[in-house]
């Protein structure tokens, strides 16, 4: 005996599934062609798009992290930043606190330039004198 | 399909763009009004001054050195040659001895016309003080440039004991009266600020501490009383301050003064947290 003399010979299979079976079957062999063609993303071209855009994206990452670091970045030579006033303070503590800034700069132990170093004593050494 | 991805790249493209632009914009400051910082002038004649004067400074120490070689080789040798060097390294280490001190003297008056907490005679009279010696010691450089035998040399050399002693007395007055000057400012300050303390809040406020703040600012008062005194001793003993030791002696009542405010504004503090 065939297969095709005895069609209903596998037991898990139930008779009244019998259309279902034969339209699965007429789909698959309806397409084998578009089953072959492959995805986008695994054709060269398809690969060569995702890859410029991954390429892309990190440069634009790291273009991103560069700019805004730069606008971060302050000279301090040139530019003073405002200090404003701690919220945690009253008006009157924040003058004690400026005039304790002042205060420190006005320090009399810390002299900025005090007297130059330079010899009174140049002079034309006397030979008459032994340690002249 | 291949369309719609090909949307998905542009759209991406797209938006990454706005990104990048917006980002671009906030880094470049002309975009930000909100920035709060303002240019500071780091080209003013007292940065120049200073950098000026450190540059000469360490010019005379090379000429200084120089002359000090010069002068222990004319002792040991007692040459025609060795007395040229040290005549030569004398007059260089002389004319930038004066250029030194001119730099130094015009950097006091420099910090003199922008100090605060000085009265305007005293002021004033400082000003010619620092004037007359600038003017003394340019005279003596100019001698020295001008000096080309021995004796002249040896002349200008002589002639600088009155000149080093002037620019010395000179400097010490004027560093201690802009010490005082400085410590007058915060001190006018906290004066101010402790009457208005005294007016507004411990006068004003009635309750269980009112004697305690009042206490308070009695003994604030009593600390800027004590450093308005050494500010007062030290003005009326200006003429003193001559000499290095002198100047030392007057820096340790400055710091009597320095001490007297901190202990001010500590005092302050605490009858703020009363």
């Amino acid at each position: 005996m065939n297969q095709e003399e005895l069609p209903l010979t596998d037991q898990t299979r139930f008779t009244f599934e019998k259309p279902l079976f034969e339209d699965a079957a007429v789909v698959s062999a309806a397409e084998p062609a578009a089953e072959m063609k492959r995805p986008w993303f695994k054709t060269k071209k398809g690969l060569a798009i995702l890859l410029s855009c991954v390429v892309f994206c990190i440069l634009l990452l790291v273009a991103t992290v560069f700019l805004t670091r730069q606008s971060d970045t302050v000279v301090p030579d040139q530019i003073q930043v405002q200090t404003l006033p701690s919220p945690s303070l009253t008006p009157n503590q924040q003058k004690i606190s400026d005039l304790r800034e002042e205060l420190e700069e006005a320090d009399p132990a810390k002299q900025e330039f005090p007297f130059p170093p330079v010899s009174m004593e140049i002079v034309l050494p006397d030979l008459t004198k032994p340690n002249n | 399909m291949k369309y719609r991805i090909l949307g998905l790249l542009l759209a991406l493209v797209g938006s990454s763009l706005f990104v990048l632009e917006t980002v671009y914009a906030q880094a470049s400051p002309e975009s930000s009004p909100e920035l709060t910082v303002t240019p500071v002038n780091t080209t003013s004649t007292l940065n120049t001054l200073k950098e000026t004067y450190r540059g000469q400074l360490a010019e005379y120490r090379t000429a200084e050195r120089t002359y000090q070689i010069a002068a222990q080789q004319y002792r040991e040798l007692n040459t025609l040659v060795s007395l040229e060097a040290v005549l030569q390294a004398m007059k260089k280490a002389m004319i930038l001895r004066d250029q030194v001190l001119i730099t130094y003297l015009t950097i006091l008056q420099t910090q003199l016309g922008q100090a605060t907490g000085i009265n305007l005679d005293q002021k004033t009279s400082l000003n010619d003080n620092l004037t007359n010696t600038n003017q003394l010691v340019s005279d003596h450089l100019q001698s020295t440039q001008g000096a080309e035998t021995k004796e002249q040399i040896v002349a200008a050399a002589s002639e600088f004991e009155v000149v080093g002693k002037q620019t010395e007395t000179t400097s010490y007055l004027a560093q201690t009266i802009l010490a005082i000057g400085r410590l007058q400012t915060v001190y006018d300050k906290a004066t101010v600020l402790t009457d208005d303390l005294d007016k507004n809040l411990v006068a004003t406020t009635v309750d269980i501490k009112q004697a305690e703040r009042q206490r308070a600012i009695a003994e604030v008062k009593a600390t800027l009383s004590n450093a308005k005194q050494e500010i007062e001793y030290l003005l009326s003993n200006q003429s003193q301050i001559s000499t290095r030791a002198t100047l030392q002696s007057a820096l340790r009542n400055l710091n009597v003064i320095y001490q007297d405010l901190i202990r001010s504004l500590d005092y302050l503090d605490e009858l703020l947290r009363l």
